[in-house]
């Protein structure tokens, strides 16, 4: 009988913890940002920020690797175009790149 | 000359060697067992990478603490390992590893998707399963509440509560939670795909929202108050894994941040395993009861995949298809191994779901939900 009360009593309270915690949190975003700007909603998963997630044991596959140089390289363009270091982007140009890490 | 011959028969009945053999019969062949089961812990650790940064301590601490003659199990008052040990008996080390856990967790995932809690709430009754099992095939009550807590798939929870309720388990309760942690990539995604059909498996998850700094720093604190005033018995376990994420998010204690996340963080694992594996002493471990826990270790982990799972499902049908309930089996922590499975296994369905940060969501969530069913069992026990 001492078995099955601390089952039951231990299973309503982690759910219950839990459950008040869950509560909170879901207010969480009224609460600590209520001057933010709450216009960050929702998205579909196939988005580029989802799809930047690591995954383990992924395939590498070589596009990857030129939208990542372009992406870098447009970034690179625009930084040294908002510094007036070469408003010329046309004249920047990648020479050479290497691998990260390892990959067999 | 015969001085001689006596002085080298003295030195050989010193050896331990010679220890094994005169008592082959009683300890002699318990000892030859338990340095051949810390050489396959050996094995497993450093072939197969079994979990091998506390695994590898733990079966060195066993290999030493068998030793005959050497008087290093953690029994032997006066010994390194007796001293080191005070830290697992004191329950210091468990803690220490939650602050380090602590520093290196996002509880991002959790926060932008609170349900991930429940998920997390989902796995521990794995936990309270296998306590009714334990308690039904002859262990005292608190002997089967720390050896359920094997399905939090949380070492240090599983010391840390083995300490408290039964620390003549703790070495078998410590090689049994950590190898199963390292087998999670084998006995998870059977159960998974059991418990779902394809459609489900192929459900794709909306994107996490964003979250803010502010929320990232008020939840470790929010928790901490939660947690502690309502079972204060999970203060220790909770506070140290929110101080860790706290110093984290903070962003003012970065030389904090950084010790805690490594020198802290190794210097304990290394104490704790040495520590753990110097109790598996023969007279502890060979015993019939070993085999109960290593069967009730696996039955409990099953259970809690099995019951994230589930709730995974429910999840699913009150969310209209919202919910992959894949992700309910990384509610039983084993961070992120469990996410990485869910992913996993989520992407043999389809290839382009991306399942891993809300996989993290229970994940974390499994964290603190073990530690707070450590803080139940360890209260009402």
């Amino acid at each position: 009988m001492f078995i099955i009360q601390v089952v039951i009593i231990g299973i309503l309270l982690v759910f219950s913890i839990l459950l008040l915690l869950t509560l909170i949190l879901m207010a969480f975003p009224k609460l600590v940002n209520a001057k933010r700007n709450n216009s960050v909603k929702e998205k579909q998963l196939d988005s580029p920020t989802q799809k930047s997630v690591p995954v383990v044991n992924q395939a590498p596959v070589p596009e990857q690797d030129y939208t990542l140089i372009s992406i870098i390289t447009a970034a690179i363009a625009a930084y040294r175009s908002e510094n007036g270091e070469n408003a010329d982007v046309g004249s920047f140009r990648v020479v050479a790149f290497k691998r990260a890490t390892n990959r067999k | 000359m015969s001085a001689l011959i006596n002085t080298a028969v003295e030195l050989l009945k010193a050896s331990g060697f010679y220890s094994i053999i005169a008592n082959f019969m009683d300890e002699g062949w318990k000892t030859l067992v338990m340095l051949c089961i810390s050489l396959l812990l050996i094995y497993l650790a450093i072939v197969k990478k079994f979990e091998p940064l506390l695994l590898l301590p733990i079966a060195f601490g066993m290999l030493l603490a068998n030793l005959p003659l050497a008087e290093l199990a953690s029994t032997s008052e006066g010994g390194l390992l007796y001293y080191l040990y005070q830290g697992v008996k004191l329950k210091i080390y468990p803690p220490l590893i939650f602050l380090g856990i602590g520093v290196m967790t996002d509880f991002g995932p959790l926060i932008a998707n609170p349900k991930s809690l429940l998920l997390g709430a989902a796995a521990q009754v794995g936990i309270f399963i296998t306590f009714i099992g334990a308690s039904l095939i002859g262990f005292t009550s608190k002997e089967a509440g720390a050896i359920a807590m094997i399905g939090g798939a949380d070492g240090p929870t599983a010391i840390f509560t083995a300490q408290a309720l039964a620390e003549h388990l703790t070495p078998t309760i410590a090689v049994a939670a950590y190898s199963y942690m390292a087998l999670v990539p084998v006995i998870q995604p059977p159960i998974m795909r059991a418990l779902t059909t394809k459609k489900e498996r192929a459900i794709r998850m909306t994107q996490l929202r964003e979250v803010s700094k502010k929320e990232r720093i008020f939840f470790p604190i929010l928790v901490t108050l939660i947690v502690s005033l309502l079972l204060p018995s999970a203060a220790t376990l909770v506070g140290m894994l929110m101080l860790g994420n706290l110093i984290r998010e903070s962003g003012v204690c970065d030389r904090l941040a950084k010790t805690a996340e490594n020198e802290l963080m190794n210097i304990v694992t290394i104490l704790l395993g040495i520590s753990v594996g110097s109790t598996a002493s023969a007279s502890n471990f060979l015993q019939a009861k070993t085999l109960g826990i290593l069967f009730l270790g696996m039955f409990a982990f099953s259970m809690g995949t099995a019951t994230g799972v589930l709730f995974g499902k429910l999840l699913c049908v009150i969310t209209k298809g919202k919910v992959n309930p894949l992700i309910g089996a990384a509610g039983v922590s084993a961070v992120p191994m469990a996410a990485r499975i869910a992913q996993k296994v989520g992407r043999e369905e389809d290839p382009n779901n991306y399942l891993l940060m809300h996989a993290m969501g229970p994940n974390v969530a499994g964290v603190i939900g073990s530690a707070v069913a450590a803080g139940i069992l360890i209260t009402m026990l």
